[in-house]
């Protein structure tokens, strides 16, 4: 999208006043832990975003963009707390843009110009902030659960609504359905109310009709032939009055239900049953006495609980998503622990389930009384509708089970059926008794109206129950085709991204782990990712891999999900302390990885370690000029930059400021780091030394013998092949190199002494300046001198032992090592 | 090699799912008023809601089958 020119950064975090000229090329910052380089990633970031994700979204408590960005001298003042990015657009035709963003108004950046296709690409930054990447996050794609990485990445790649939508479709369905569930159970027991006022033991059609018939052939109607689904019971009878005024009270109907519930009562108050109830009320007493089985009871509880609700994704509280198997047999093996337990829980709660049953019919019935009581004996309603909550209560407490205690005092003279209950049932039998007998005609007409109230509110139950039941079909079916299609987009997405993911690791872990492969696999939310380990299989990255492996499949991972996220448009990204734990010989590789594939990607990358700065400048990812180094930092001053300039040009200035010694060290230490970055690329021989300090004798040496060697086997190739002004051009080349050796070999000398024998002080500048001279030009032989490529030559081979030829990055320079076969 | 491949833009990406999804309801003969519901709804709403979601299932009031 975009690449950084220049940023200029005032009063903001760390930083009083810093400007970094970036120049739209690859950039580092480079210091020790608390030097400053956080500030300029915070600054990049708000530049370009107007937030800074490390002082936002979660974690961050109280603390925030507005109150902590600006600097803490600069905290009451934010419009003074600013980060100013002169910025290129490539898709713009490298159109530059001035963004000025102030800490007080975050959201309302002066952009110049301020034309609609910059702001739109502005608009587009600030929904990808993932264009900064820390160590903290590249672990976390590695290392998270697996519906957390899915979560992650699918944020990532922003298909995070992909995954919402098949969450609710889920959310949906699984109301859906348990709507479904509670109107089929309604539906039910209104269908036995039915059957119950049709005085038929089960609701069939023939029963029906025949039942039906009987008295409409008493009423003189016609008989019914066929039931369906607008078929009136009553149809034919001939007055609107006697359609809706049925008797008050159905005798007969009364009859039934108060005879029901007699029998109820009896049953419920039986010795067996009550033995029964007294029995499980003495064994929960028992296990209610020991608080630690109380203790295992609950904890069992809450277990059986857990797992009932792992049957979705998602955590049913907090919605964060999980791994069904992993969880479930997590809590199975902590179930297995109150084994003994769980196998008395289940024996009670299985001896439980008649009582409870007793217990609901006994309620049910009660319920259909109510109405009977409230018109014939009004008196008794409070006494007897108390009773009935009660016994609503107790059954939901002797359900739960759980507490104990709530459970033994709902179980506690639960067959005590109170006298106001006795009274209630015996008053309406009395007042049963005096109710008129209805003639056969008054009985069939009631029984009519009532029966064809029932099937109506029978008819209606059974709509909507039918109707949930299509709504839960359906629900499901759209939710089981989003997930299948959405998984097989995602399965093929992933795919890619896995395949470069592995190309990318294989690139960078050449020397050991060529034949890598991963596997990537999404379903039902998650996104298990394993890898291959050295041939045993496939596993966890955290499983076998190690820390500096973890670091460089995070970044693999990152750069394969950004290419498929932006594309062609990945032209920025911040990659803050990544790869700290990688190891010196694959940093080599992770530069040549972004830098032959990413040649439109602008890395800013921040390290505190020096020895990666200087891979990166040897390996030609960063320009020997285009880097900062910070050695301190003062809440006063902000970080103190110790050089932004190349080697040679800060050992010229410690010349100017006739400090030999200075200059010495610079020299001595940059030697070394380069002889041996020279030596790897060239497969110098060094002898070697078990603790590995080698010091500038043991390399340079070597190095420049390497490459004189390469250089004349390069000359011989050249003949061999029949071309001899390529041969003379390379001899003129080695002979070069030999005439640098020669004059830096005069003056080593010096240097030595001045590092270690503290003879600096007998040097002067115009001494030491020559000395540097010879080394700059003999270095320099090592480096393409491409303006733009500026990397160190190297060699590829055609098997381990065998140099296939001299290169350098950009191709500038290809030396064929290879000899005609016939002319050895 | 794999920067010579040709990347889809994420937001293809959604709507490849958008449209595969779509494509298979109506081979599984879900209803062209739901279909038309949700085409309908992935235009007009890039998050949609649980409500909006329902919606396009089940019509405007809930009750459409």
């Amino acid at each position: 999208m975009i690449n950084v020119e220049e940023v200029i950064i005032e009063d903001f975090r760390g930083i009083r006043k810093l400007i970094l000229k970036f120049n739209g090329k690859n950039f580092a910052v480079c210091g020790p832990n608390g030097t400053g380089k956080s500030g300029v990633v915070d600054a990049l970031e708000f530049g370009l975003t107007g937030n800074i994700s490390r002082l936002s979204g979660s974690g961050t408590g109280s603390v925030s963009v507005r109150a902590h960005a600006p600097h803490v001298d600069s905290r009451d003042n934010p419009e003074k707390a600013k980060v100013t990015l002169i910025l290129s657009i490539p898709s713009l035709g490298d159109k530059k843009v001035t963004v000025e963003r102030s800490v007080a108004n975050p959201y309302m950046p002066l952009i110049t110009p301020a034309t609609p296709d910059v702001l739109k690409i502005f608009k587009e930054l600030e929904n990808h902030p993932e264009f900064v990447l820390s160590r903290r996050e590249l672990i976390a794609y590695i290392l998270a659960q697996p519906g957390k990485r899915s979560e992650e990445i699918q944020a990532l790649l922003r298909l995070d609504q992909i995954g919402e939508l098949r969450g609710n479709l889920k959310t949906i369905s699984n109301t859906c359905n348990k709507e479904f569930v509670a109107c089929k159970k309604i539906s039910m027991e209104i269908r036995d109310h039915l059957a119950r006022a049709l005085e038929i033991a089960e609701l069939k059609t023939n029963l029906l009709l025949k039942a039906v018939n009987e008295r409409r052939v008493l009423l003189g109607l016609d008989p019914i032939k066929t039931l369906e689904s607008t078929t009136s019971l009553h149809d034919g009878l001939k007055t609107g009055s006697e359609k809706s005024s049925p008797s008050k009270i159905n005798k007969m109907q009364l009859a039934v239900d108060l005879k029901n519930l007699q029998e109820l009562i009896t049953k419920f108050t039986t010795v067996d049953m009550i033995k029964e109830c007294g029995d499980l009320y003495d064994q929960l007493k028992v296990l209610s006495a020991d608080p630690a089985v109380v203790d295992s009871v609950s904890r069992e509880t809450f277990l059986r609980t857990a797992i009932s609700f792992i049957a979705e994704e998602a955590c049913p509280v907090c919605g964060t998503e999980w791994d069904i198997d992993t969880l479930k047999a997590l809590v199975e093996v902590k179930l297995k622990k109150f084994e003994d337990v769980t196998k008395t829980r289940l024996r009670l709660e299985k001896e439980l389930e008649p009582i409870i049953s007793r217990i609901e019919e006994l309620n049910e019935s009660m319920g259909i009384l109510e109405k009977y009581i409230k018109i014939l004996k009004p008196e008794y309603i409070v006494g007897f509708s108390t009773y009935r909550n009660n016994l609503s209560l107790r059954i939901k407490d002797i359900k739960s089970f759980l507490p104990l205690t709530k459970t033994l005092s709902s179980l506690r003279d639960i067959n005590d059926v109170p006298k106001v209950v006795i009274d209630t049932i015996d008053s309406l039998e009395t007042a049963l008794a005096k109710i008129p007998e209805p003639t056969k005609l008054e009985a069939a007409r009631d029984y009519l109206i009532l029966c064809q109230d029932r099937l109506e509110t029978y008819r209606e139950a059974s709509r909507k129950a039918k109707r949930t039941e299509a709504h839960a079909l359906l629900a499901q079916s759209v939710y089981d085709i989003y997930t299948e299609e959405s998984n097989k987009v995602l399965e093929e997405v992933y795919k890619q991204v896995e395949e470069e993911f592995g190309h990318f690791y294989q690139l960078i872990n050449s020397d050991d782990e060529s034949a890598f492969s991963a596997k990537l696999t999404p379903s039902m939310g998650k996104l298990g990712f394993d890898v291959e380990f050295y041939g045993r299989g496939h596993f966890p990255p955290g499983a076998y891999h190690s820390e500096g492996h973890q670091d460089g499949m995070g970044l693999c991972l990152y750069l394969s999900l950004m290419r498929r996220l932006q594309g062609s448009n990945f032209n920025f990204a911040v990659l803050d302390d990544v790869l700290m734990s990688v190891d010196t010989g694959h940093r080599r590789e992770v530069c040549a990885l972004l830098k032959k594939h990413f040649p439109n990607t602008q890395f800013v990358l921040t390290t505190h370690d020096e020895v990666w700065l200087k891979h990166m400048i040897s390996a030609g990812l960063i320009k020997s000029t285009n880097f900062v180094r910070f050695s301190n930092w003062t809440p006063d001053q902000g970080p103190t930059e110790w050089s932004s300039r190349d080697i040679w040009t800060e050992i010229n200035t410690a010349l100017q400021k006739n400090d030999v010694r200075d200059a010495a060290s610079i020299l001595r230490n940059y030697l070394e780091y380069i002889s041996k970055e020279i030596c790897h690329n060239l497969r110098a021989p060094v002898e070697f030394k078990g603790d590995g300090r080698y010091e500038l004798g043991d390399v340079l040496p070597s190095a420049v013998k390497q490459f004189r060697n390469i250089l004349l086997k390069g000359a011989e190739s050249a003949e061999s092949w029949g071309r001899p002004a390529e041969a003379t051009t390379i001899k003129d080349r080695e002979q070069r190199v030999a005439a640098a050796l020669q004059n830096s070999n005069a003056d080593q000398w010096q240097i030595n002494p001045a590092i270690h024998y503290n003879e600096w002080a007998n040097l002067t500048s115009s001494d030491f300046g020559p000395v540097s001279q010879s080394f700059h030009d003999l270095i320099q032989n090592f480096i393409c001198e491409e303006e733009k490529c500026g990397g160190l030559y190297y060699l590829t081979f055609v098997s381990p032992k065998e140099f296939d030829s001299l290169q350098c990055m950009c191709g500038k320079t290809n030396i064929s090592l290879k000899k005609q076969n016939n002319k050895k | 090699m794999t920067n010579n491949k040709v990347i889809k833009p994420t937001t293809d990406i959604r709507q490849n799912v958008y449209n595969s999804f779509i494509d298979t309801m109506k081979k599984r003969q879900v209803s062209e008023d739901v279909l038309n519901r949700f085409i309908k709804m992935f235009e007009q709403e890039e998050k949609p809601s649980i409500d909006t979601i329902k919606k396009a299932l089940f019509g405007e009031n809930g009750t459409e089958l």
